[in-house]
């Protein structure tokens, strides 16, 4: 349950940090960098959806 | 979440899509497609243009071309506007880059299989890798929207794209983490073949079934009305300019020729495009069997590289006369038409 709430927490679905939860992580520059982090993964790897063939490098 | 938060959020937000389209603009500015838009516009002396696929991207050699073509007493110089992976709409883009730049005489068009005549429908999605050419600030908008026929949702996500290098060049980004997945999926197991363009077996996905390619052929064949659209306009466009127009049927395999080559839909397929080519005045050289041996070839498509002087040697003995001959229907048809004024 803890995990939930953190991931929730990080996510921005609830406003309070979970009890224990590092200081670090409740500071609003790192939770940018994680979301930038999964912005960066979507873009990267969004293209293994399309049919599109790999050639002419 | 406070106000102070929200706002400190959004500046981050914003802030990283500014960096992100920055980087990816600069990331992909070498991109083959762009390299051969630089080509096509650096080249002013050409006077012979090149268009068509992988198949002859790459595969020109200029001075070879050019000596060939003066020992038959004509000055011809080709530009390499052919793009690996493009297709017809693609090519026609090229082929107004490239009028726009010089005074053309020749357009020389290499193409395999049902090119010349299979429709291309377009969605602006479709448009990655060497076909993001569409979202080069080079191609004029209106000539991309024209000739793959965008609808007004189409021509807005298009004119999108086209503003924000993250869109328009994703493919850049796709293709390194494709490269990235290769790589970590070969470990520990054996060798995949590979040529210059990619994994060999790649190829085989381009090829269709003999079943489908023999129907394809026969329909075609049976009523064959009108080459595809970015065609019709190259030639049309090519023959207002007074240019030679010559329709090439690329060097394929053995393995291909005995496969569909030698099928009797695509002998009457073959005689329909030729027929047609010859009702637009335009040439037509069968080069598909000037290779025999299957060394000569990277794989079931393409030609080594180590042969591009031999074939534009080849292809530049091939082309003169049929340059002459329309330059010599041009200049009756010229002459008539001074008549009559």
């Amino acid at each position: 349950m803890e995990i939930l709430k953190t991931l929730e927490y990080l996510g921005g679905e609830r406003d309070d940090a979970p009890e224990g939860l590092p200081p670090f992580l409740q500071s609003l520059a790192v939770r940018c960098v994680l979301w930038i982090a999964c912005l960066l993964l979507i873009y990267g790897f969004c293209g293994q959806a399309s049919k599109f063939v790999y050639i002419d490098f | 979440m406070t106000r102070k938060t929200f706002l400190i959020s959004l500046l981050v937000t914003l802030s990283f899509f500014a960096v992100v389209n920055i980087a990816v603009g600069r990331w992909s500015s070498r991109l083959p497609m762009r390299i051969k838009l630089d080509a096509v516009a650096r080249n002013s002396d050409a006077n012979v243009l090149i268009l068509g696929n992988s198949l002859l991207d790459g595969h020109i050699d200029p001075p070879a071309f050019q000596k060939a073509a003066g020992e038959l007493s004509e000055q011809l110089l080709p530009v390499d506007a052919a793009l690996g992976a493009s297709q017809t709409p693609e090519q026609y883009l090229l082929f107004h880059e490239g009028i726009k730049q010089r005074q053309v005489r020749a357009i020389v068009i290499g193409f395999y299989d049902f090119q010349l005549t299979q429709p291309v429908p377009t969605n602006v999605s479709d448009l990655i890798g060497n076909r993001a050419l569409a979202f080069d600030p080079r191609i004029e908008a209106g000539d991309a929207e024209s000739i793959y026929h965008f609808d007004f949702g189409s021509r807005v996500r298009y004119r999108l794209f086209r503003s924000l290098p993250m869109l328009a060049y994703r493919g850049n980004a796709w293709k390194s983490v494709e490269l990235l997945r290769r790589k970590l999926g070969n470990v520990g197991m054996p060798e995949v073949a590979t040529n210059e363009l990619g994994r060999v077996s790649d190829f085989d996905a381009l090829e269709t079934k003999p079943s489908q390619f023999q129907i394809e052929a026969q329909q075609f064949a049976d009523n064959p009305v009108r080459l595809n659209e970015p065609i019709e306009r190259i030639l049309q466009e090519g023959k207002e300019r007074h240019c030679a127009v010559v329709f090439v049927l690329m060097p394929i395999s053995p393995y291909h020729q005995a496969t569909y080559y030698s099928l009797d839909s695509w002998k009457r397929y073959r005689g329909a495009i030729q027929v047609l080519a010859a009702q637009r005045r335009a040439g037509f050289i069968d080069a598909s069997q000037w290779y025999s041996d299957p060394s000569d070839f990277a794989d079931k498509l393409h030609l080594q590289r180590g042969t591009r002087s031999a074939f534009s040697v080849r292809l530049a003995r091939a082309i003169v006369p049929e340059i002459q001959s329309s330059n010599g229907e041009n200049a009756t048809a010229s002459s008539e038409a001074a008549q009559r004024q």
